[in-house]
């Protein structure tokens, strides 16, 4: 099939491959390209992996093609808010992974209330063909990994914003301390911390709750495209 | 200062731990607690786990023996004083701690080196019940002690470079990791880690997905395990009183929010693997 893929991030090129690998024609596009783009090519699957702001999140979707079936990437927003920005919202479907992607992973899959049945079972399909074991979780900005990591990270950005360590020591403690995969920059490094910030600034927006707010230092380091390392 | 001998004050699950990792490291170490047979059972915990070192290969023979003969018991709190570094392992409660820091003041020389285990407490408070904050400083080991390769140091506002040193040069004796901390509410783990659970039980309580499933997935983002599996393991009593030590010290900030979940399955005596129930069933 047809697969346009809006979006660069740690996810857009590994999910690219993963489709391409599956015998998929993959179009992939810079966000700020493809929005000012005169014509965009034929495409029976649209996956939107814009992780950052929301406005151009929704940029994105609207321009996606009307029978196309939509994936959202619910990491900063959820498939039902998402949905509500489209024509026919109920071939919307949210999907979320983290970095790095593996050849045989995991990808959650939310569906918006407007997802109606045809496309849902096209969207676990869909994944399932590429070798992937889906996981349907609710819809909610975040969904699980992406969600329960990134405020791992963003509480490691409040910390050395109060410079209580070095990120050096911060990593080591909790690789150490408690057995993570990586310590907490090194994982903000390997997501892209402008993602990171997308999945806090998406929950903030989700919950409208205080527990969720990005830490300043973090949103720094996003938009100084730096890192703390 | 060079330290050769310690005293851990208290040969409970840490203490027991500590003392056991010191004296591998090669020092004297002297183990206290209120009552012999607190002491005792502390010892025994330690000649077992040098046992158990001895059997997976992980320690030679001799080398456990040597430790063995290097730990000396005692009740007598101004005989625990009489070491260079000690550490204390007693109940996180801030009287005690203070009450046990102003006595081993008194005895203790003047160039001995204090050091608390402590999770939650602060270096400076407790530091404040003694006369030398500027050797005053947190030794943070990991449950299990004996094996854990991590130590957080706490610098307190007075600690000095010296003793901030010192302290690393007894971890790398131990052939542990130090990571360098300041006097702040959880430290570095125990604060950054908090989400682990908190955010796995709001997905639980949103009906995201169940136990095993959001368990899977966070293994599948590479945990050894899940974040409902490892509070059975650590105990929900435990994690939840960390929960809440860390909420109240950062005068209830919502990041730290504990949840009505682990509240309502403390209540009810679901605490994990030691209860045969936890958010799995181990019976």
């Amino acid at each position: 099939m047809n697969i346009l893929l809006v979006g660069v991030n740690a996810l857009s090129e590994p999910l690219a491959a993963m489709c391409e690998r599956g015998g998929h024609t993959v179009a992939r596009w810079e966000t700020e390209k493809f929005l000012a783009a005169r014509a965009i090519s034929p495409h029976e699957i649209f996956i939107e992996a814009e992780t950052t702001a929301l406005e151009k999140k929704r940029a994105v979707l609207e321009r996606a093609a009307e029978d196309a079936l939509l994936f959202t990437c619910a990491l900063n927003a959820s498939a039902t808010v998402a949905a509500s920005w489209v024509q026919n919202p109920a071939r919307v479907v949210g999907f979320g992974a983290l970095p790095p992607l593996a050849a045989n992973g995991t990808i959650e899959l939310a569906r918006g209330l407007q997802t109606d049945e045809p496309s849902w079972e096209r969207a676990q399909n869909f994944w399932r063909a590429l070798g992937q074991n889906v996981v349907t979780v609710a819809d909610s900005a975040g969904l699980v990994r992406a969600r329960i990591v990134c405020c791992i990270i963003n509480e490691a950005f409040s910390a050395l914003q109060e410079k209580i360590a070095s990120p050096h020591d911060i990593d080591v403690a909790l690789k150490l301390g408690v057995n993570y995969p990586q310590g907490p920059f090194a994982w903000g490094d390997l997501i892209g911390l402008d993602t990171v910030l997308g999945v806090m600034e998406g929950l903030y927006a989700e919950w409208r709750d205080d527990r969720y707010r990005p830490a300043p230092l973090l949103r720094h380091y996003a938009l100084a495209r730096q890192s703390p390392r | 200062m060079s330290i050769e001998s310690v005293a851990i004050i208290g040969a409970g699950t840490m203490g027991n731990g500590i003392a056991y990792a010191a004296a591998l490291g090669g020092y004297r170490v002297t183990l206290y607690d209120v009552a012999p047979e607190f002491v005792q059972r502390g010892i025994e915990r330690i000649h077992h786990n040098l046992a158990e070192g001895v059997a997976r290969k992980k320690l030679d023979a001799a080398a456990a023996d040597d430790a063995k003969e290097r730990i000396h018991a005692t009740c007598e709190l101004a005989t625990a004083a009489q070491c260079d570094l000690i550490i204390e392992a007693a109940p996180e409660q801030l009287e005690l701690k203070r009450q046990l820091f102003g006595q081993l003041d008194a005895h203790a020389p003047a160039s001995a080196i204090f050091a608390s285990n402590t999770s939650s407490l602060s270096i400076a408070v407790m530091a404040s019940a003694t006369q030398r904050a500027d050797r005053f400083v947190g030794l943070h080991f990991f449950n299990p002690a004996h094996l854990m390769p991590l130590v957080e140091i706490v610098r307190g506002d007075a600690t000095s470079a010296e003793t901030v040193n010192a302290a690393a040069a007894f971890v790398a004796r131990l052939k542990k990791t130090a990571v360098l901390c300041k006097d702040t509410p959880a430290f570095i783990v125990n604060r950054v880690a908090r989400p682990f659970y908190g955010e796995a039980l709001r997905l639980l309580g949103e009906g995201a997905a169940d136990a095993a499933t959001l368990d899977a997935l966070m293994e599948t983002a590479g945990f050894k395990m899940g974040p409902f599996r490892l509070m059975d393991l650590i105990g929900l009593d435990v994690n939840f009183a960390v929960t809440q030590s860390v909420y109240n010290a950062f005068f209830q900030d919502p990041k730290y929010r504990p949840h009505p979940i682990q509240r309502q399955m403390v209540e009810s005596g679901c605490l994990g693997r030691k209860t045969g129930r936890g958010f799995y069933s181990y019976e």
